[in-house]
């Protein structure tokens, strides 16, 4: 059953199908006096909730420069209870001002009775949650009046109420609801290892229409299982099974993700042209 | 089989108490032993994403009290203050009051200030934008009605009386500040103006009495009545020299009648 958001534009002006860099605090001021070569840019919408001041400034500059992605990770699509609805007014402000190309939020959960745990919570994969999270995905997307991509999570704990794998309920969210899939390879990876599933069944199950943007990352190991912490260089493994899922969907738009230990900007580049290399290779190939 | 809304209450609640789920709930009885190992996870996740917001909305504080102590403070009001909204930086606005009474703390006496001043500054910054104070439709307003003028002050200001010099403190203690730079706490109380007069957020010492009638307009008192505040304060208060200076600055943004 798929919904009038279906019919919704995926992007307000062209993603270009380039490797871009998730933008964080420390390297504002830096791109935009140095305009580095960069498909796009994405930010996190929350950092923009505020009503205006500099960082309205500075999102407005780089939109100026860079098609702009909105990646929400506040929304809490897979909450039991109503949306919040002061978070989607807030979202779709932004939204109908920047135009952003792309706009994203994650299978997760993150609040319960107005507790908010500002973390991206794993779900029990169960027709229920099925149910709550497309609810949720078709009240956004009609609401911003855009399709939105949702994200598979790195996750640490699976519930043994699970009964349907993670990758298929992702494909069935998409299917439901026309939105399309934002497919972070790295998460795929740790959750691989952290479960004990095949990576490659999981990518291999992905519908590649649906698939919007890929997103890059580094890993940590923790004590018992890796962690996603956003802190490192993309790991080889996980470069290796971006170079499968390209070879296999085609040019997809990348984003290098960094949100902690925050290197140099050139370092972010670096990893992005990595990317952007396998892009053009695989242009190569199907050519 | 739980409901989703029973899982995530019970997720919630061994958040909560950073442990792992116990057997017999809903949540600890969805997971695998080597599952509710791994738990603490997201306990650790979500505490460190509140402590870092606090630290960056923070920097002086911690500062004044050292990284150890302050993640210390920082963990126990994370503890005690639940988050209620998706947006990080709403989070730790009673932070400066917690402080006022957390133990180890209290000999700071300045310390609560300190930090109602930033988290001030963390609104300034974020405050929405506004143009000037449209001078021409100020100029058509009737003699005998500008005692009624209501003015507003821009979305960015705010206010801050402190029996500290807490602006000194704040300056010393900025990445680029001198480090032989001191404080004499004798220096004494001070009324502040936090603005976004241009591009960055700006502390400014204001008077007494400008204070007084900058409050009084943002409680929405009439201009008569706002200059009676700084009268009473000063007897010499200019209030013609006020009003410029205030329009100019882009303190005062918007009036009605």
């Amino acid at each position: 059953m798929r919904t009038a958001a279906s019919c919704f534009d995926v992007a307000a002006g062209p993603v270009p199908a380039r490797a871009g860099i998730g933008l964080r605090a420390p390297h504002y001021r830096e791109l935009i006096e140095r305009h580095p070569d960069i498909g796009w840019v994405e930010v996190h919408s929350e950092n923009f909730f505020g009503a205006g001041g500099p960082p309205h400034w500075f999102v407005e500059s780089v939109r100026s420069d860079y098609p702009l992605s909105l990646h929400g990770v506040g929304l809490s699509l897979g909450s039991a209870g109503p949306l919040d609805r002061e978070h989607l007014t807030r979202l779709k402000a932004l939204v109908e001002r920047f135009e952003p190309c792309l706009i994203s939020e994650h299978l997760s959960w993150s609040s319960v009775v107005g507790r908010h745990f500002n973390d991206l919570l794993p779900l029990p994969y169960t027709e229920e949650a099925l149910q709550v999270f497309s609810a949720h995905v078709i009240e956004t997307q009609d609401f911003l009046r855009r399709r939105i991509l949702i994200e598979n999570p790195s996750s640490y704990v699976a519930f043994r109420y699970s009964t349907i794998p993670e990758w298929e309920f992702l494909r069935a969210v998409a299917e439901r609801t026309g939105c399309g899939i934002l497919l972070d390879v790295n998460n795929v990876y740790v959750s691989a290892v952290n479960h004990g599933f095949d990576p490659l069944h999981y990518l291999a199950s992905i519908p590649f229409r649906d698939v919007g943007e890929i997103h890059l990352a580094g890993f940590e190991q923790g004590e018992h299982c890796l962690i996603d912490t956003h802190g490192t260089r993309v790991a080889d493994a996980v470069w290796a099974l971006y170079e499968w899922t390209v070879q296999r969907l085609g040019r997809v738009p990348t984003l290098i993700e960094w949100d902690t230990n925050i290197p140099a900007l050139d370092v972010l580049l670096a990893e992005a042209r990595t990317a952007d290399t396998i892009l053009e290779t695989r242009d190569a190939v199907a050519a | 089989m739980p409901s989703l809304r029973e899982l995530q209450l019970a997720f919630a609640d061994a958040l909560d108490r950073n442990a792992w789920p116990d057997p017999g709930t809903p949540c600890g009885d969805g997971l695998t032993p080597r599952d509710r190992e791994r738990f603490p996870v997201y306990a650790n996740n979500v505490a460190t994403n509140l402590i870092e917001a606090l630290r960056a909305v923070y920097p002086v504080v911690e500062k004044l009290v050292g990284g150890k102590f302050f993640a210390h403070a920082a963990r126990e009001y994370v503890r005690a203050v639940p988050s209620v909204s998706g947006d990080l930086h709403r989070y730790g606005r009673s932070f400066p009051q917690f402080l006022a009474r957390f133990d180890g703390a209290r000999p700071l006496v300045y310390l609560p200030d300190t930090a109602r001043l930033e988290w001030l500054m963390h609104e300034t910054f974020h405050a929405a934008d506004q143009d000037a104070l449209d001078l021409t439709q100020l100029g058509r307003v009737a003699p005998d009605r500008v005692g009624a003028l209501v003015f507003c002050l821009h979305p960015a200001c705010r206010l801050l009386r402190s029996p500290y010099p807490v602006h000194r403190i704040w300056q010393v203690n900025q990445p680029d500040a001198h480090d032989d730079e001191r404080v004499d706490l004798g220096e004494g109380g001070v009324h502040l103006l936090i603005a976004r007069p241009n591009a960055s957020v700006e502390i400014e010492l204001v008077s007494e009495a400008e204070f007084s009638a900058l409050t009084a307009m943002a409680a929405g008192a009439d201009l008569t009545s706002a200059l009676a505040d700084a009268q009473a304060r000063d007897a010499g208060f200019d209030a013609g020299q006020f009003l410029r200076r205030r329009v100019l600055a882009r303190t005062l943004v918007d009036f009605r009648l």
